[in-house]
């Protein structure tokens, strides 16, 4: 009898246990989503409190090579996933992944405050970058040599622009390589001559500059008009992927951040909304 | 940039100088230093460390291009009977129905640079050191979807054999695939285009083309004949659906030197199948080795179980073997060899359940003479048929299980069959006797692999 007891009060321990425990989920990836995704999780834990989002950042690479290791439950990325990627997922997991466009991004092109140019074309930041006008003179600055910022190779904003902006060249090799977009701004917010480029959501101690689509277009900045309707030229969605068809608390905390509360979110960390 | 290291290294030198005030181990500042002089000394340190992180970082950029990974399968296996044939694992030995074996342990080392690659792995056994992949590939900067690859490499023919011994569903490849390609891998020069995002329709296509020795990774070019070998695949993703459809067909054109002139194939004598020896042929004549394949790949991610996989292939064509055998015949045997048509396909099913589970069944069957019928075999004392002429097949059921991200275990049980021959009259099959029915040669295996 004593015995019969026990293993009640075990198996009622154990349910207990079972049911009261958290559900976590793991959030794993972009640098630019980063704050995004932080915010999402605080939000989403006040209200339910039941569910723990873990996020870390790394880079859009090394979120996809997570979720292709069965390491997190959600990848953030700020590019596509490759081809060579999905071909990862599907011997792993039998799948091709679910994408998710979660927000909008104008892809900012970063300039010192104190810096005299205010808006360039595509393929003058292209040439910058690719290192065939290395002088601000030549796209009406001073007569200085330009200092290139970007992010390391496993960053989604890194393969973007590459091969969106740079058209799939490479990038100048002078260029410093920083591990994560807050450093690109604030080495940029600190350097009269640097040049730095990531998601627009991050704009504090600098400026933006105009982006034209070719030399005789109109120059536009990322804001919310300008990105929803097209006309800001290096937009691009931010993305997070799972490797199935979600279910349960992670189906639930997608669903959330695609809806009005979650999207007021992408607003207030300063992307834009995907709907 | 200089400032932006400079700032939290600031930091740390005055919070360092604080910490040191009550130590007296530190070396007291010395008197009458200005506040202009302090500053003057900690940033000579930022700038030295900044330099000495440039450096770091130059070294740190060149490793990152290097890249090691590796694995190791463990198993035990057991076997019906003790001396059994096997191909998963190799055969057991006449004191032996049970094995701890260590089926692969992989390291591999590729360099991967802008426009070319290295690659080195090798499987270090307890039965030696085997070379797998060692191969050399440039890819062209332009379109970046053409590479050129020299050196050993996996023959580019059908799916299974360029998939990766640490991701199949089940211990091994299937009878076929091993008999006709053993080790998957040859010596040769391939060309392959990729198709890239930015190519239309071209983007799902995977064209690989190559001239190979036929001799596999361990030996040396010993003829003139190459082994023209490739493969058109298309893959077809439709993402709203969780649905993708892969695809190719395969061609092998080979030619093997015979280094005798004894030559046998399936022929009639006296209305009796059997092999029979071609008159005339001298010793260096070529014979074709032509194979063609089909394969079929369909994925789709069932709501709340997982994704599933529907696999299958079929190989066909006329091969030239050992003599009695179906060994790849290599220069130098004093044999001789068979001609013969061959035949392998499969059909299999791997479904996840979770991201941590998996289960997988796959059908083989490999048929190394089509030309003949079980009943053939054994139907007259005379006939030189054998148990090598009989098709076999296998069920294999596996299960996976992901422990996490570099551990796997499996289960697994094969249910090996065979054609039965004849056995109208058992003087004829004396040495058939157990192969007039299908006799047990099942077999499990429990397996742990570690990959890095």
């Amino acid at each position: 009898m004593n015995k019969t007891i026990s293993a009640g009060l075990g198996l009622t321990l154990a349910a207990f246990a079972l049911a009261t425990a958290k559900e976590t989920i793991t959030v794993k990836g972009s640098d630019t989503m980063v704050i995004l995704a932080q915010r999402w999780a605080e939000k989403y834990m006040a209200t339910h409190p039941d569910v723990s989002v873990q996020v870390t950042g790394g880079g859009s690479g090394t979120g996809i090579s997570a979720l292709i290791n069965g390491t997190t439950d959600i990848c953030d990325a700020s590019r596509k996933m490759k081809s060579a990627e999905r071909e990862k997922l599907k011997q792993r997991f039998n799948s091709l992944g679910v994408e998710v466009p979660s927000a909008r991004d104008g892809l900012a092109v970063y300039l010192n405050d104190a810096s005299p140019v205010a808006e360039l074309s595509l393929d003058q930041v292209k040439d910058i970058y690719t290192g065939k006008v290395s002088n601000w003179k030549d796209v009406g600055g001073p007569d200085a040599k330009i200092v290139l910022y970007g992010r390391e190779n496993n960053s989604g904003t890194y393969v973007y622009f590459r091969d969106n902006v740079l058209k799939g060249e490479d990038f100048a090799p002078g260029m410093q390589s920083l591990p994560g977009t807050a450093a690109v701004v604030n080495a940029v917010s600190k350097d009269k001559l640097g040049i730095g480029f990531g998601g627009s959501a991050y704009a504090k101690g600098l400026k933006f500059a105009k982006i034209k689509k070719d030399a005789s277009s109109p120059a536009y900045e990322p804001n919310g008009e300008t990105v929803k309707n097209g006309t800001y030229p290096i937009t691009r969605y931010l993305y997070m992927y799972l490797k199935s068809r979600p279910t349960g608390a992670i189906k639930n905390y997608v669903d959330w951040t695609l809806s009005p509360e979650g999207q007021s979110v992408v607003t207030e960390v300063g992307y834009f909304p995907v709907k | 940039m200089k400032y932006l290291f400079a700032t939290p290294l600031v930091l740390l030198a005055l919070s360092a100088g604080f910490a040191a005030e009550g130590d007296s181990t530190q070396p007291a500042a010395p008197a009458g230093t200005t506040l202009e002089e302090a500053i003057t000394n900690v940033k000579g340190q930022v700038d030295g460390l900044n330099e000495s992180y440039l450096e770091t970082k130059s070294i740190v950029d060149k490793l990152a291009k290097l890249k090691v990974g590796g694995y190791v399968q463990a198993q035990w296996q057991y076997a019906d009977s003790l001396n059994q044939a096997s191909v998963n694992g190799g055969n057991f030995t006449t004191a032996s129905q049970e094995r701890i074996a260590l089926r692969r342990a992989r390291l591999k080392t590729t360099w991967q640079g802008t426009t070319s690659r290295y690659v080195m792995e090798i499987d270090a056994l307890p039965t030696g050191l085997v070379i797998k992949d060692v191969n050399a590939q440039i890819s062209e900067p332009w379109l970046k979807a053409f590479s050129l690859t020299a050196g050993v490499m996996d023959r580019p023919f059908g799916f299974e054999v360029g998939y990766s011994s640490s991701m199949i569903e089940l211990p091994e490849r299937t009878r076929g695939s091993q008999i006709l390609m053993p080790g998957e891998k040859d010596l040769g020069v391939m060309v392959e285009f990729a198709g890239t995002d930015k190519m239309g329709f071209a983007e799902h296509l995977n064209v690989k083309f190559g001239g190979f020795t036929g001799l596999g990774s361990a030996l040396a070019e010993n003829d003139n004949e190459k082994d023209y070998i490739g493969r058109v695949g298309i893959s077809l993703p439709f993402y709203d659906l969780n649905l993708a459809i892969d695809g190719g067909f395969s061609g092998y054109l080979g030619k093997v030197t015979n280094s005798t002139g004894k030559v046998s194939e399936i022929g009639k004598v006296a209305d009796t199948l059997t092999w029979v020896s071609l008159a005339g042929k001298k010793a260096l004549e070529t014979y074709d080795r032509n194979l063609m394949g089909v394969d079929a790949q369909v994925y789709y991610d069932i709501p709340v179980i997982g994704g599933i996989s529907l696999r299958g292939e079929y190989w066909w064509g006329e091969w030239v073997s050992v003599a009695g055998n179906t060994g790849l015949y290599t220069l130098g045997d004093t044999n001789g060899v068979t001609l013969r048509n061959v035949s392998s396909w499969y059909l299999m099913a791997v479904q996840n359940i979770g991201s941590k589970n998996q289960l997988a069944v796959r059908y083989d069957v490999f048929d190394p003479s089509t030309d003949v019928e079980g009943t053939d075999i054994a139907k007259a004392k005379s006939s030189k048929l054998g148990v090598n002429d009989a098709a076999q097949s296998t069920l294999g059921l596996g299960w996976n299980y992901f422990w996490d991200e570099a551990v796997r275990f499996t289960l697994n049980y094969d249910f090996n069959m065979n054609e039965k021959v004849n056995s109208a009259n058992p003087a004829n099959n004396a040495g058939l006797k157990k192969w007039s029915d299908d006799f047990d040669n099942n077999q499990v295996t429990v397996r742990m692999q570690v990959k890095f």
